[in-house]
């Protein structure tokens, strides 16, 4: 935008030229605008604020940094940040391969059998994870009668206590790998729904060629498909390491972050810290250091794959 | 760009959320707007016990867990109490308000109170009196006690509602955590039901005698904001924090003792494998199940056990080396917060106080689900189930009622759990509780 | 760029055209087909239901069991072996709960809210959408950039000082309470960003020559051609607005006004030994949005393919 010296009489103003060049486009965000900022950026606003302050909800007082620092020192958000990465790492990669897997084998399928696979697949996620969570706590039940325990009787192993045994076991416990087990278990159907739309925009050409030159389905799959799928692999590796940092209430359902601090993650450290003991400085604290490390693991999964991705 | 199209249509958009409200919101009645603090209705009610005299107009009452024509027993209680008050006192309007029972619930609540929005009157366990006492934004008692509430409630309760020098709230009742045993269960195993001077060797002896088959000789519950398990610790003449609840005392020998009970317990598998995490409801169930045979908690499991008809006795717990029997316990209260017009808080005060009297009881039988506060009610003889309890009242030990309670006990039971599942020693636990919790204290 | 293949027809890559083929039509000969155009043969397709069918039963089985636990009267919930089929099937459960609790009531509220932020979602998110896609005004990035980053912080941390602020609004223990605070949306502006970007300007450009206004080529020209991505937001909406549960915890007291998840999780309170009665509000909690995403299940599926396809 420039400014002439002269103006021809009678041409419109900088300040109505402006408006008329982009009013359009603010009058449109405008309504969502309002409302993320009344009830999304305000409120966390307040939030970042009072994390350098020690606030219960009357009072507070400014203690700069102390929050933070304390946290880099507890043991317990420590435990917490590194049960929340490992989930976050196991149930990501495994999401991210069993959707490209899953989204892979349905794609030949006649259509029929493939909106049958991708509706059993969705239809979980459609329910609210509350139940769900309650759901699996039953089945994780460490009695004999808890259908997890039946099920390893048939092979004839002792009942194990699942959610209830803080025992150390590849790095972690039993307790942290079994809400782990439960994530798992459930059906990435986001990310299969994902992948089956970006299969189906893949050349079919590069596998004729492929299969003239003797290549097996593996093959195919690893030197043809992955590759291809990149861009999508990347908005399905965020939006999902998103969620799993931000696990919640599976282990309030299930585990109550116990036994001990065996199952403890930050999210559900957040909500205690706050909501229990009424330290919303320190919650919030928590809050945002939660968000440098998602922000942080985004823009580096950005970078890895972004070459030929174009957001 | 926009003429008036944008306008209209904004309009259109912004008429739907209205109708969405219109048909659901309806919260214009005093029960759906905070109270109005500046509503300075009625004459002058002087602050100083008399009966809410001077005011006329609602009050505000909130209470944990009520729902209005509910089936449960507070939602029935407190209906029948709003009746009986305001036909004794016609001219005050009382809305009672539900707040669910869990921590939002409760976060709720103390926004609302911190905010100045919270209601005239409302239902607290006594151990967050103290945060409540350290915002300052409660109406203390102590104009508001007569000289025959003084005498009447029992000092040591009374001790429980203090904080700095004054008492934030009408004590109400005290559940004190007893030791239920189920009968059949341990008759079926060949076993006698003790008396109330059984020893801590006894409990575990008979425990371990009644395991099997299905059947833990004992289960309780560990969790967060529990007390259940404290008690053996305590038995063994234990305490959370010393008397001036300036230092830790919980990893003394005592206490140690007291939690290698339970570990010792647990490793000779009388207590049942989801021990470390399982919750208070299904400690309940099994028992009622009959695949629990003891199980420490409060008196108000004693409703939900005599509508399944299970045979049980109540004791107090085992005595260890204490050397008489303890018990734990949190107590109910009814809270008045600060309000600007002392008319109105004054007829708060005075609900308060019948809510907590003797007048109720004989207003609404049954009001009292736990032993009373009060000298002068006698709970038993409506509910005999109850005399256990009330015997156990005089031995009662509160949690220490300071401000960060809640972070204490969260420091406290994730250790237990660890003992009992063999990660650490019951020192060890202990000690590392106190690591966390010594920083927290003299601040 | 449009790729000849061996079937004759171009497959163009999702940037150029509106992805707008459903996945079933794209050609197929006689039903199935692997990614190279030649038919499956029948071992392979026996292969893939191999491992597609018992993915499905593990994806589908908390929600079986959570009926099937419903149908239990409560004496015989816990048995060993637990059996998988109910055979004491019974409503007792279910009739239990529509005596306890005003369930119509509260579905009645859940349709209210749910169908206020879906209408809103749907029109705001549209136009903030269709703004960040096709308009260009300062600040655009830096305000696209802010909502999405909104999105890695955790819900819990604005969660009081949302309620502090509706409270000061009076809109606390009211459904305007809920409905307010949910406007804000991410996913559904990402997702009609997205798509709106796939559509070519010249229909624009066409429609502006002609005379329209820049409300006219919105919502005549843009939205209609948006039809599954809007499909989509609605129904997303709609769905997260139902399963919603802190939020109309926190905010919503009276019983009267309560929605279903919350209902039901209140009543789990007064029953919370009873399994078979929680299950059973679990899954009257569910059905809703199982019969909503079954009947719409095809735009659904679509609309996500669509918009979170890149473009």
């Amino acid at each position: 935008m420039t400014t002439t010296a002269e103006r021809a009489p009678g041409a419109p103003r900088r300040g109505v030229r402006f408006w008329r060049r982009y009013g359009a486009g603010y009058l449109f965000v405008l309504p969502s605008m309002v409302f993320f900022v009344l009830f999304m950026f305000l409120p966390l606003g307040w939030s970042f604020v009072i994390s350098f302050q020690r606030s219960g909800l009357a009072q507070s007082s400014w203690i700069g940094l102390d929050n933070y620092v304390s946290l880099l020192n507890d043991p317990v958000f420590g435990q917490a940040a590194f049960n929340t990465v490992l989930y976050s790492v196991v149930t990501v990669a495994v999401w991210v391969l069993v959707s490209m897997v899953l989204a892979t084998l349905i794609h030949p399928l006649p259509p029929r059998l493939r909106t049958f696979f991708r509706a059993a697949y969705y239809l979980p996620s459609v329910t609210s994870a509350v139940f769900v969570a309650l759901v699996w706590r039953w089945v994780f039940n460490a009695n004999p009668w808890g259908l997890a325990n039946y099920v390893l009787s048939l092979f004839g192993a002792g009942p194990l206590g699942f959610l209830s045994d803080p025992s150390p076991f590849l790095g972690a416990n039993v307790a942290l790998w079994s809400v782990i087990l439960s994530s798992v278990l459930t059906i990435p159907a986001v990310g299969v729904v994902l992948y089956s739309a970006a299969l189906s925009a893949v050349p079919r050409d590069l596998y004729e060629a492929a299969e003239v030159e003797g290549a097996g389905a593996i093959a195919k799959f690893r030197h043809i498909t992955i590759p291809l799928l990149k861009p999508i692999t990347l908005y399905v590796a965020v939006i999902y390491t998103i969620a799993a940092f931000e696990v919640f209430e599976r282990v309030y359902v299930m585990t109550g972050g116990g036994p001990g601090y065996a199952t403890n993650t930050i999210v559900y450290l957040i909500w205690r810290t706050g909501f229990r003991f009424g330290e919303y400085g320190l919650a919030s604290a928590q809050a945002f250091l939660l968000f440098i490390v998602i922000a942080t693991i985004s823009l580096i999964q950005f970078r890895a794959l972004r070459s030929d991705v174009e957001y | 760009m926009g003429n008036g199209r944008i306008a209209k249509f904004i309009g259109v958009a912004a008429s739907l959320v209205m109708v969405a409200a219109c048909t659901g919101g309806g919260g214009t009645t005093p029960a759906g707007s905070p109270g109005a603090p500046s509503d300075s209705s009625g004459g002058s009610g002087s602050p100083g016990g008399s009966a809410a005299g001077g005011y006329q107009g609602p009050l505000e009452w909130w209470q944990l867990g009520y729902a209005p024509g509910g089936t449960t027993a507070t939602s029935k209680l407190v209906d029948d109490a709003v009746a009986a008050y305001e036909k004794k006192h016609p001219g005050i309007d009382i809305t009672v308000t539900g707040i669910p029972f869990s921590d939002e619930g409760l976060a709720r609540l103390d926004t609302a109170i911190a905010t100045g929005n919270g209601p005239d009157i409302f239902r607290i366990a006594s151990d967050r009196l103290p945060s409540y006492g350290a915002q300052g934004v409660l109406s203390p008692i102590d104009d508001y006690l007569t000289a025959e509430d003084k005498a009447d409630i029992l000092p040591n309760l009374l001790e429980g509602v203090a904080y700095n020098g004054q008492h934030l709230a009408w004590p109400q009742w005290v559940p004190p955590v007893g030791y239920y045993l189920n009968n059949a269960v341990i008759e079926k195993a060949g076993a006698k039901v003790p008396d109330a001077t059984w020893t801590v060797a006894d409990f575990m002896k008979l425990a371990q005698d009644v395991t099997g088959h299905g059947t833990y000789g004992f289960a309780t519950y560990m969790g967060a904001a529990g007390v259940n398990d404290l008690t053996l610790l305590y038995a063994e003449g234990a305490r959370v924090l010393s008397d001036d609840n300036k230092t830790y005392t919980l990893n003394s020998e005592a206490g140690v003792k007291g939690l290698q009970v339970m570990v010792d317990l647990f490793k000779a598998g009388a207590m049942p494998p989801d021990s470390a995490t399982i919750k208070l409801a299904d400690v309940e169930q099994g028992f009622i199940d009959g695949r629990f045979a003891i199980m420490p908690t409060g008196s108000g499991s004693i409703a939900n056990l005599k509508s399944k008809n299970v045979k049980f006795t109540v004791l107090p717990p085992p005595i260890g080396d204490a050397g008489k029997p303890v018990t734990v316990g949190g107590m109910g209260t009814y809270a008045v917060p600060k309000k600007s017009d002392p008319a109105r808080v004054a007829a708060a005060h005075a609900l308060g106080r019948y809510l907590t009297s003797a007048e109720v009881a004989s207003d609404v039988p049954g009001w009292y689900l736990a032993p009373a506060t009060r000298k002068s009610i006698k709970v038993s003889d409506t509910t005999p189930e109850m005399a256990p309890f009330e015997a156990m009242l005089p031995n009662v030990q509160f949690m220490p009622l300071i401000e960060k309670w809640s972070q204490l006990d969260a420091a406290i039971h994730p250790e237990i759990q660890l003992a009992l599942a063999g990660q650490k020693s019951a020192k060890q636990a202990l000690d590392d509780a106190g690591a966390k919790i010594t920083p927290l204290l003299g601040k | 760029m449009a790729t000849p293949t061996s079937s004759g027809v171009s497959v163009r890559s999702p940037r150029e055209v509106p992805v707008l083929v459903p996945v079933e039509v794209l050609p197929v000969v006689g039903g199935a087909t692997n990614a190279s155009g030649r038919p499956l043969r029948r071992r392979e397709r026996l292969a893939i239901l191999a491992i597609l069918v018992p993915v499905a039963i593990i994806g589908l089985f908390p929600m079986y069991w959570m009926v099937t636990t419903a149908l239990t009267p409560s004496s015989a919930a816990i048995r060993v072996p637990p059996s998988l089929v109910p055979l004491d099937a019974s409503t007792e459960n279910l009739a239990e709960l529509f005596r306890q609790a005003p369930i119509l009531l509260w579905a009645f509220n859940s349709l209210v809210i749910a169908v206020a932020i879906m209408v809103c979602h749907v029109v705001f998110d549209s136009m903030a959408g269709y703004a960040f896609a096709k308009k260009r005004f300062p600040g655009k990035n830096l305000m696209f950039l802010l909502i999405v980053s909104s999105l890695m912080v955790p819900v819990e941390v604005t969660l009081v000082p949302r309620f502090i602020l509706v409270t000061r609004l009076g809109l606390d223990d009211n459904l305007l309470g809920v409905i307010l605070p949910s406007i804000a949306d991410v996913f559904g502006i990402f997702l009609m960003r997205q798509f709106i970007r796939t559509l070519p300007t010249e229909l624009e450009e066409a429609a502006r020559v002609d005379g329209a206004n820049e409300w006219h080529v919105f919502w005549r020209i843009i939205m209609p051609l948006s039809r599954p991505a809007v499909a989509t937001v609605a129904i997303f909406s709609f769905v997260g607005a139902w399963n919603a549960f802190l939020w109309p915890l926190i905010v919503l007291s009276k019983r009267e006004l309560l929605t279903l998840p919350v209902g039901v999780a209140l009543l789990q309170q007064e029953f919370s030994t009873n399994i078979g009665l929680q299950m059973a509000g679990a899954a009257v909690g569910a059905i809703p949005t199982i019969v909503l995403f079954l009947f719409f299940q095809r735009q659904f599926l679509e609309g996500v393919r669509v918009g979170g396809v890149k473009g």
